[in-house]
């Protein structure tokens, strides 16, 4: 019997020279892309414009092609990226650094048209990474939430937070 | 003196002609599989994609021929000569038409042929081997053990259609199904002998040799430019000669009312190797114990079967 | 079956245990995820927690079970638990979530993050959904120093830190405050954590409230970081150490545990001193005295050249140094010749490392390890203040002082794991621990009786002891050696003076005599004094001393500041006497200064090393750091130049492992160090691999310089594979500790028996030591006998470069008894020129009640400052009593 369904194949694979077909002439025609292909890499911000990336490695250790590279910077209290650096070359649009991110810092865009070439010019760095607004996530500020205090937040002003207590206080 | 002129005129527009068309035959495959898979194909270089042969031809013209280190260098530029001089040598036996074709009287052209064909995996199995890496002898090994298996029933599938006709001449074949096609009462022996000549093309489904997704590319896996371009062609030349072969000895040859032999014969030739690339389209390749298993346990009892059938029937005074 | 061992059921599955475990280190030995918090190997059980729970079955009938705390219930043969109990996994969920209502949104932005033990158990009780919705708790942070920076949001509360701290570091600058909810560990006022031991609240701390301050300013998580097993350069106690490194830069150094020397602590000029590697004063550039001028920068294989035309001439001279390996040294003094090797180290520290090596060897005295301190039940402390010169044998015979001996304890019937119990019960009948010194020691928080001795005093105190032992009589003033005769195990700890050290060596003799298993401790200077000893090379003054009489030589001086080693006068009296000075070190010093050749070589971090520690205990250290950089290890240099200048065969010692074999057929003392060599392989794949499996960036690390990757670093001289491929070793050399879902330094705790002890050179052998002849005593000199303090920061050369650790080094200080600072009109904090030999030092002065009469403490290794000739004799030349302190 497999040779009726060989043959039964062969006579479907046969209409297909009847099908429509599912080409797109790109780049005279251009395709559709949805908000969540992935694409090119961005490093956005938070809405309060500053920048969200807080260094934590995460998408660096889980990127299958080690493609990631960055530092945290020296200044005590700030986790902002020192570098940051992609190597395109390398990555294969997985989307894995977007899915580790904590703090929707990273996020691949629908665009993929960044062909190079030398392989050099794939050599993305923080300045060519970090755009001006949220991307796909509008509303996520990330230290809003966090614990720890920043410029704007001194200790238990966050979200959800209890004022700081006093340790020297006898009350239960 | 005129005679040898002749036939070295037609053996040269044979040759070119084998070459062309397989030239052609790439294309013309990569736009059919396009359909069938509902994609558009080559289409960017010239009207509708035609100019993509020339395109191919300078691209793998101009490719770097790296022979690697590794490699032994005599044999492993032998390989792909060996591969393409066996095949198109096959040709010159194939009558195209009533007194056309290089020599298709020869009385052992049937033999011919099938030397010729065995000869053809000499060249697949150095390539593998002269290659000295492991896909390339993995690829090598496997030609040679499915060529072996298939050779047998195909040889023994074509014993039906001699016993018929008396004669290895392809001539005389053909001038035998002038009544009646060998298809019809070679039903069986023309069965192995078409899933054979796949095989010894080494055409999908039975492409083991070069297996892409466990082997890299097989047996060609070292090989670059117009060394890989030799195998490739040799490939397509393979389609024709098949489909040709089958068409001498099953369909009639250049046989057909109304229109000229010559048409006749390149219409049968063009409705098989459709069908080779339909088959590509369609079919995945069998696991590598199942390929053998198919040639010893269903090909080979089927074509002892169909020859004892066909020498019982001839005894019995039946024709 | 094995008697020995006790079998438990848990979860249907045999697993064995010790006599004296608890159930949770039976589980987590036998490699069965228990979670845990409050349970710290060192610091035992207290059962505070209760995240440990397990169910225990009262017999093969019992369906029920009840619910216990794994690490307050010993383990018994027969007994049968479960882990895996519904009831029992849904109680440690309930723990784990009330730890977690007031923990902050932190882990992307926390330190330990990746590596943090509460992450792990979060994950191991597969808690995953926060159900609390009302507020949390915040903290403000205190600001406790330059070692650590405080987040206390991350508190879990769990006590170790204080149980660290104040029981069992002996701090009292940090504590516990508030009640229930607002509990908080900090400081009564924020500011430096006095404890030279606070480092290690990184480590024992399961949340990130105490985060590693100098690493935080180059973060990298755990797993991005190569891990090395290393030895600490900075004393001679030779803790072992892992040094992390990532793309060529020092990171930080973590504990790697060692249970007979440094168990799971490190102290801080360990921890935070490595730093130096990172210090602008790191010798960077080789620079050649030329045409141009001095300095002028050259390459390293032009150094070399220069360095093999010097060794061209047969007159050449090599000093070594204590802070260089064995192979350094070694190198050198096969280079030069054994008689024109000289050991780089003043006349009193060679004095007493050659007596060192005498009770060592010669006599054979057993030598007590910081884990043998811990579990003596009796100790003496002789001469010097072991908290400043090695701090971790300090936190061991603390922990002797602090807590009764197991015998005693199991005469009370406690078992050693029951930490509070355990420490209660020591109460009212302290384990003795005796102090005899000139000055106040940091100790004697802990001390049952001190004694404030002028060191010719401590002679006659030490032989009066012997005299004690060997014919009691019932006048004995101090009842020292009735407490010593009572022990079974006691220590003696002894420094300072040769003479002191012999009398000790015989004290122990005395006691094994009487068939009390005694052992010694001997305080030496630096990393790998014993080291260089056993090469039995002359002190620096015959250095000096050849050079005056001699024609003039080429010197070689081997990662030594001479400056540090001399008093100026002789040193540069002699300097012009030499054709050329060549300096290999790895810090710019006074004596790189001054160079015709500067060479710049690696650090004990940049080369494969071996040290000897104060036990004759050898040790390897392996290449921690692998960059471009151009930082050899000093023993290249010296082979390259050997080879050069036809000194040595064009093939010597193309590898570690045949320096040692060269080194080994020159000094039988040091021929035990061939079994160094753990596991050899050829096979890369075969090596303990450095780099963790989750190692990421390799594809981006490099591309801002070049898009095409690298080869892979390469190093045949060490065992250990240098990239991410190689084995997970479970025993032995394991570069990195980790353990599946465990990702924390508690992992550990699941290898019990992993560190790779050394090698003892002189093995204790069960023979009675020998006595040592004592030496007549030498005339008391005239003035005040100025001693040395060695401080945990700022005596030690390498460490003070670090930058941390130079912001904790107090200023300089001459300390005296208040009667005597009275005679010279002196009051605390006034500024005096002191005049030691022909130095003249300022300092500033510190009273010591205690102190004994006419002598004089003086903070040596001060930055800046030449060798003082101490112990001698000191004159205050000026005052200046204005100037403020
Ligand atoms: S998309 Fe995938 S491959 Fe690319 S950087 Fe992110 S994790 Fe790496
Ligand atoms: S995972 Fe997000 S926040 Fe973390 S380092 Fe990457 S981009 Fe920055
Ligand atoms: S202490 Fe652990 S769980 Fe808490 S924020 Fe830090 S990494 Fe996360
Ligand atoms: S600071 Fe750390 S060690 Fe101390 S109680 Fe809190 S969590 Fe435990
Ligand atoms: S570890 Fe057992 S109660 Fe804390």
């Amino acid at each position: 019997m497999f040779i009726t369904s060989a043959i039964r194949t062969m006579w479907l694979t046969f209409l297909h020279l009847f099908h429509k077909t599912e080409t797109v002439q790109y780049p005279e025609q251009k395709p559709y892309l949805a908000p969540r292909y992935r694409g090119r890499i961005v490093l956005t911000r938070d809405p309060d414009g500053e920048e969200r990336c807080v260094s934590c490695y995460l998408c660096a250790a889980v990127c299958p092609c080690d493609c990631i590279s960055l530092q945290r910077t020296a200044a005590p209290g700030q986790w902002t990226p020192e570098h940051f650096r992609i190597n395109f070359s390398r990555c294969i649009f997985c989307g894995f650094c977007e899915e580790a991110c904590p703090t929707s810092a990273i996020q691949l865009i629908p665009d993929f048209e960044m062909s190079e070439i030398s392989r050099q010019s794939l050599v993305y760095e923080k300045e060519h990474l970090l755009i001006a607004g949220t991307g796909k996530v509008p509303d996520y500020n990330f230290y809003r939430i966090a614990g720890v205090a920043t410029a704007g937040k001194p200790k238990g002003a966050g979200l959800n937070e209890s004022p700081p207590v006093d340790p020297r206080g006898l009350l239960p | 003196m005129n005679a040898i002129l002749l036939s070295l005129i037609q053996a040269v527009a044979v040759l070119l002609g084998i070459t062309l068309l397989a030239a052609g035959l790439t294309f013309a495959e990569r736009r059919l599989l396009g359909f069938w898979q509902d994609r558009l194909g080559p289409n960017r270089v010239g009207w509708q994609g035609t100019l993509q042969i020339v395109a191919d031809m300078i691209k793998i013209f101009f490719k770097q021929d790296w022979t690697p280190p590794f490699a032994d260098k005599i044999i492993f530029t032998a390989a792909p000569i060996i591969v393409l001089t066996t095949v198109v040598l096959a040709f010159a036996v194939i009558p195209l038409g009533p007194l056309a074709g290089i020599m298709p009287n020869l009385n052992i052209g049937l033999l011919f042929f099938l030397g010729m064909t065995s000869l053809s995996v000499y060249g697949v199995i150095l390539a593998g081997w002269s290659s000295n890496s492991k896909f390339a002898l993995l690829g090598g090994m496997r030609a040679a053990a499915q060529t072996i298996s298939y050779e047998v029933f195909m040889g023994l599938a074509v014993v039906g259609v001699v016993m018929l006709t008396g004669s290895f001449n392809l001539e005389t074949i053909v001038a035998a199904q002038t009544r009646v096609w060998f298809v019809i009462p070679q039903f069986f022996g023309f069965l192995p002998f078409l899933i054979a000549g796949i095989a010894e093309a080494h055409r999908l489904p039975f492409d083991l040799p070069e297996g892409e997704n466990e082997l890299g590319a097989g047996f060609h896996t070292e090989y670059s430019s117009m060394k890989f371009g030799m195998f490739f062609i040799a490939e397509y030349a393979s389609i024709v000669l098949i489909s040709s072969i089958t068409v001498v000895l099953y369909f009639g040859g250049w046989h057909g009312p109304w229109l000229p032999p010559a048409v006749w014969f390149a219409l049968k030739i063009g409705a098989f190797i459709a069908f080779f690339i339909l088959l590509r389209a369609a079919l995945p390749r069998p696991r590598y114990d199942q390929l053998m298993s198919y040639g010893w346990k269903l090909m080979l009892p089927l074509t002892i079967a169909n020859l004892a059938i066909t020498g019982a029937l001839m005894l019995g005074g039946i024709e | 079956m094995d008697l020995n061992h006790l079998h438990l059921d848990v979860d249907r599955t045999i697993i064995t245990a010790q006599p004296g475990q608890t159930v949770l280190e039976a589980c987590l030995s036998a490699q069965l995820d228990l979670p845990y918090f409050c349970w710290h190997p060192a610091l035992g059980a207290v059962g505070a927690c209760r995240q440990c729970a397990v169910k225990l079955f009262n017999g093969p009938e019992d369906h029920t079970g009840q619910i216990v705390m794994a690490c307050m219930t010993p383990a018994t043969s027969g007994m049968r638990l479960s882990i895996t109990d519904p009831a029992t996994a849904q109680f440690r969920d309930r723990v784990i979530e009330f730890v977690l209502t007031n923990h902050p949104h932190d882990c992307p932005v926390c330190d330990v993050g990746g590596e943090c033990h509460l992450q792990d158990m979060t994950a191991l009780v597969k808690h995953t959904q926060r159900r609390y919705r009302f507020t949390k708790r915040t903290h403000l942070n205190q600001d406790l120093g330059p070692f650590i920076r405080h987040e206390m949001n991350r508190c879990i509360g769990c006590y170790r830190c204080v149980r660290f701290y104040r029981d069992y570091a002996g701090g009292d600058d940090f504590g516990v405050f508030g009640a229930n909810r607002n509990i908080y560990f900090g400081r009564a006022t924020p500011g430096t954590l006095e404890s030279e031991f606070a480092g290690n609240l990184v480590e024992v701390c399961p949340t990130g409230v105490f985060v590693d301050k100098p690493f935080a300013t180059r973060f990298r998580r755990k797993w991005d970081m190569r891990a090395t097993p290393s030895i600490c350069p900075h004393c001679a106690v030779g803790c072992n150490i892992t040094v992390q490194e990532r793309e060529g830069e020092f990171r930080r150094v973590v504990n790697r545990h060692n249970a007979a020397l440094n168990g799971y602590f490190l102290c801080d000029r360990g921890r935070f001193g490595i730093d130096f590697i990172r210090s602008p004063a790191r010798l960077r550039r080789s620079t050649q005295r030329d045409a141009q001028g001095p300095g002028t920068p050259v390459a390293i294989p032009a150094a070399t050249a220069a360095l093999a035309e010097l060794l061209r001439t047969n007159n050449v001279i090599g000093i070594g140094s204590p802070r260089a390996s064995l192979e350094a040294n070694a190198a050198l003094r096969l280079l030069v010749g054994p008689a024109h090797f000289y050991a780089g180290v003043s006349d009193h520290d060679a004095d007493i490392i050659a007596t060192a090596i005498t009770i060592l060897r010669d006599a054979a005295v057993p030598i007590a390890t910081p884990a043998d301190a811990a579990q003596s039940d009796a100790v003496l402390i002789l001469g010097e203040d072991p908290s400043d010169i090695a701090p971790i044998l300090a936190l061991s015979l603390r922990q002797s002082a602090q807590r009764p001996t197991s015998e005693a304890l199991a005469i009370r019937q406690i078992p050693a794991w029951n930490d509070s119990a355990a420490r209660r019960s020591a109460f009212g009948s302290p384990t003795p621990l005796i102090i005899a010194t000139p000055m106040s020691t940091r100790l004697d928080d802990c001390a049952t009786t001190c004694h404030r001795i002028a060191p010719a005093a401590l002679l006659t105190l030490a032989a009066a002891i012997k005299t004690q032992l060997e014919h009691p009589s019932p006048a004995d003033p101090t009842a020292i050696a009735a407490t010593l005769r009572r022990a079974s195990a006691p220590v003696i700890v002894v420094g300072g003076d040769s003479a002191l050290m012999r009398a000790a060596a015989n004290i122990v003799t005395t006691l094994r005599r009487k068939g009390i298993a005694a052992r010694l401790s001997i305080l030496l200077p630096e990393a790998n004094s014993l080291g260089l000893g056993l090469f039995g090379a002359p002190p620096l003054s015959a250095a000096l001393a050849a050079i005056q009489t001699g024609t003039a030589p080429h010197v070689i001086v081997l990662e030594n500041d001479l400056h540090r080693r001399c008093e100026t006068g002789p040193l540069e009296g002699t300097f012009h006497r030499i054709a050329s000075l060549s300096v290999l070190d790895c810090i710019e010093t006074p004596t790189t200064a001054t160079a015709d050749l500067a060479i710049a070589v690696g650090s004990f971090a940049d080369a494969d090393g071996t040290t000897v520690n104060q036990e004759g205990r050898a040790q390897r250290s392996f290449k921690a750091i692998f960059s471009t950089d151009d930082a050899p290890p000093s023993w290249h240099v010296l082979r390259n130049a050997g080879i050069a200048a036809g000194r040595l065969d064009a093939t010597a010692w193309a590898t570690h492992r045949e320096l040692i074999d060269a080194m080994a057929a020159n000094i039988p003392d040091l021929a035990a160090c061939r079994a160094l060599w753990p596991h050899t392989h050829d096979n890369i794949m075969q090596r303990p691999a450095t780099l963790p499996h989750r190692y990421s960036s390799r594809t981006a690390v490099n591309a801002a310089a070049n898009v095409r990757e690298p080869p892979p670093f390469t190093n045949p001289d060490s065992p250990l594979g240098p990239t991410m491929e190689g084995l997970m070793p479970r025993s032995g050399l394991m570069p990195h500790v980790w353990s599946p879902g465990w990702n924390s330094v508690q992992a550990n705790l699941k290898f019990p028996s992993a560190a790779e002890p050394g090698v003892m050179l002189f093995p204790t052998s069960a023979c009675i030591p020998t006595e040592l002849p004592l030496p007549h005593p030498p005339p008391p000199a005239p003035g005040i006998l100025a001693l040395p303090i060695r401080r945990v920061f700022g005596s030690d050369e390498l460490s003070n470069l670090a930058q941390a650790v130079a912001s904790r080094v107090g200023g300089p200080i001459l300390r005296v008894n208040p009667a005597d600072a009275a005679t010279h009109g002196l009051s605390a904090g006034t500024r005096v020129d002191c005049t030691i030999g022909t130095t003249t030092v300022r300092r500033a002065i510190a009273l010591d009640p205690a102190m004994a009469a006419g002598v004089a403490g003086l903070t040596i290794g001060v930055q800046g400052e030449p060798g003082l000739p101490l112990p001698g004799s000191l004159t205050i030349t000026a005052i200046h009593p204005g100037e403020p302190s």
